[in-house]
C-alpha cells in the first residue's frame, strides 16, 4: 500500500530542514526536524521507505539495517499519529535526496496539543466546506 | 399543491448561495439605512450601514472611520427585528457552518450568540445578521472580520492574529496565543507614542510585509487597567463573558497613530519569568506556529491558503522570543532597541 503525505485536514509547512504539520481536526500541532523531517520528505517525494533508508544510510554512513529499522518504525508512528496516510502517493520528484549531517539520530517528532483547548472554545473552528443545508420549507 | 407549498418546494431547490445572494440583495433593496459610516480595514475601503443606533453604538467604536477612496465593501448590520433571515439558517443550525460557493461566502456562527456573515463577493456587498440583536464581545471587537478573510482571498493580504506597532525602526509583528502579553506590549508601546496597527488581528501583505490596521479596537484584562489608564474613556464597556472581563477599548482618539507600516521582526511574547525584556533569537517555524493556530480557526475557510500567507509573513522578518518582563512601560524601550540593531 502507497504512503501519501496528503492527509484531509493536515496543514504541512518546509521550513529549511524543518517541518511543521498542523492537524486542523484536533488541533494538535507536530515539529519534525532532522531525520524526522527527511523521512517525512521523503514520502512526500514519493519514496518508498527501502528508498529512504537507503538515502540516509548513505547521507549519514551510519548501519543501513538499523536506520531501516529506525525509518519503518517512524513511518509506523507517522501513520498511527495521523501525520501520513495510506493510499495515493504523492507525485514523484525527479532529484531527491536527503539533507542531513552528522550521524544519523534516531527520528522523532514534537507534538505541541496546548493548542487543543483553544480549537474547542473556538466557535467556528468546525466550520468546513461541506455545504449549508437548507431547511425543507413548511406548510403553515 | 398550494401556492405557498409550491414556492416553498422552489425555494427549497435552489442553491443555498442563490437563496443568500437573493436576500443580500433584499437587504440592500428594502430599506433606508438609519445610520452609516465609512472606514478603511486593512487594505480595504468600508461603507457601514447599521439598521439602528444600537447596532451602530455597537459595533463603529472598533472601526477606524475615514473616507476611503474607493469603497470595496458595502456592508449592512441588521438584526432579526429588521429582516427576517432564519430561512438562511441551515439545518442542524446548532453547528458552525460555512458555505464557499458561487461567489458567496457565508458563515453561521451558533456559539452562545448566533451570528450570520454573508458576502456577495461580485456584487462586493455584504451583511452581519444578529438574529436577537445581540453578538458576543469578540466578535464586537471586531466585526465582520471573516467577511476582510474573504475579500483577502486570492491577494497576497492575510488578516493575521497578532498585534502590531511600529516607531521609526519599523513595525514589529507580535504573534502568540491569548495571555502571551500581546495586548500589554501593543498597548505599551502605543502609551509610548508608537504607531497602533491592533492588539487582536492586524492586515498583513505575505508579498512585501506591508502592515494595516484593520480596527482600532483592544480588549484590556481589569489587571491593567492602571497601568494604562489613559487609554479608558468613555468607550470603555466591560465585558464578561466565560469569567473573562475585558475592558471593550476604542482607541480611534488616537487619530493619525492608528497606522500601519513595514514589518521589521516578528516578536513571540512569552512570559518567562525575566523582570526586564530579554529577547532570543527564534525560528520561521516558531512564528509560524505562533500564528497559525488562532489566525486559521478564527477565519474560516481555504486553510491551506491562509497557511502559505502565514509562512511567508513568517519567514519576511527575523523573529525573536520576547520575554516582556514585569514592567509594561519597559517593553517600548526594549523594543525600539531591539528593532534598531537590526
Amino acid at each position: 500500500m502507497a504512503l501519501t503525505t496528503t492527509v484531509p485536514q493536515l496543514i504541512s509547512q518546509q521550513f529549511d530542514s524543518e517541518v511543521v504539520l498542523a492537524n486542523y481536526q484536533n488541533g494538535v500541532y507536530y515539529n519534525l526536524d532532522g531525520s524526522a523531517a527527511q523521512i517525512w520528505l521523503g514520502l512526500k517525494a514519493n519514496r518508498t521507505v527501502e528508498e529512504i533508508a537507503h538515502a540516509l544510510a548513505d547521507a549519514t554512513g551510519d548501519d543501513p539495517a538499523s536506520i531501516a529499522q529506525a525509518v519503518q518504525a517512524f513511518t509506523d508512528s507517522m501513520l498511527a499519529e495521523g501525520l501520513i496516510a495510506e493510499g495515493t502517493a504523492d507525485a514523484r520528484l525527479e532529484t531527491w535526496a536527503p539533507v542531513l549531517s552528522g550521524a544519523f539520530v534516531t527520528p522523532e517528532f514534537q507534538r505541541f496539543d496546548n493548542l487543543r483547548e483553544l480549537l474547542l472554545m473556538d466557535p467556528v473552528h468546525d466550520a468546513g466546506e461541506e455545504g449549508w443545508p437548507l431547511r425543507e420549507p413548511h406548510d403553515g | 399543491m398550494t401556492p405557498a407549498r409550491k414556492a416553498g418546494r422552489c425555494a427549497s431547490l435552489m442553491t443555498a448561495s442563490h437563496r443568500i445572494r437573493q436576500e443580500i440583495a433584499a437587504v440592500f433593496a428594502s430599506s433606508e439605512v438609519p445610520i452609516e459610516a465609512q472606514a478603511r480595514c486593512g487594505p480595504f475601503g468600508l461603507r457601514l450601514g447599521f439598521a439602528s443606533r444600537e447596532l451602530a453604538d455597537t459595533f463603529l467604536p472598533a472601526y477606524i472611520q475615514s473616507t476611503p477612496e474607493t469603497v470595496d465593501l458595502d456592508l449592512r448590520f441588521i438584526t432579526g427585528d429588521h429582516h427576517d433571515l432564519s430561512g438562511l439558517v441551515p439545518e442542524a443550525a446548532e453547528k458552525p457552518r460555512l458555505l464557499i460557493e458561487d461567489g458567496i461566502y457565508s458563515v453561521w456562527q451558533p456559539a452562545v450568540i448566533p451570528v450570520l456573515f454573508a458576502i456577495d463577493l461580485t456584487a462586493k456587498r455584504g451583511i452581519a445578521w444578529l438574529p436577537t440583536g445581540e453578538a458576543p464581545p469578540w466578535i464586537r471587537s471586531r466585526p465582520a472580520i471573516s467577511l476582510i478573510h474573504a475579500l483577502m482571498h486570492e491577494t497576497p493580504w492575510c488578516a493575521v492574529h497578532g498585534a502590531a506597532v511600529g516607531s521609526g525602526a519599523g513595525f514589529t509583528l507580535l504573534a502568540g496565543e491569548g495571555h502571551s502579553g500581546k495586548t500589554t506590549a501593543a498597548l505599551a508601546c502605543a502609551k509610548a507614542g508608537w504607531r497602533y496597527a491592533g492588539d487582536d488581528f492586524v492586515a498583513v501583505n505575505s508579498q512585501n510585509g506591508r502592515i494595516e490596521p484593520l480596527f482600532c479596537s483592544a480588549r484590556l484584562r481589569p489587571a491593567l487597567v492602571e497601568t494604562f489608564r489613559n487609554f479608558i474613556g468613555k468607550t470603555s464597556a466591560v465585558s464578561d463573558f466565560n469569567g473573562e472581563p475585558r475592558h471593550e477599548l476604542s482607541l480611534a482618539d488616537l487619530g493619525d497613530r492608528i497606522g500601519g507600516g513595514r514589518l521589521r521582526a516578528t516578536f513571540i511574547p512569552r512570559r518567562r519569568g525575566a523582570v526586564a525584556p530579554v529577547f532570543t533569537p527564534a525560528r520561521q517555524s516558531d512564528a509560524f506556529r505562533a500564528l497559525l493556530p488562532t489566525t486559521a480557526y478564527e477565519l474560516p475557510g481555504w486553510p491551506n491558503e491562509i497557511a502559505d500567507k502565514v509562512a511567508r509573513i513568517a519567514g519576511l522578518a527575523p523573529v525573536f522570543f520576547a520575554d516582556t518582563g514585569t514592567q509594561p512601560m519597559e517593553i517600548p524601550a526594549a523594543f525600539a532597541h531591539q528593532l534598531d540593531r537590526l
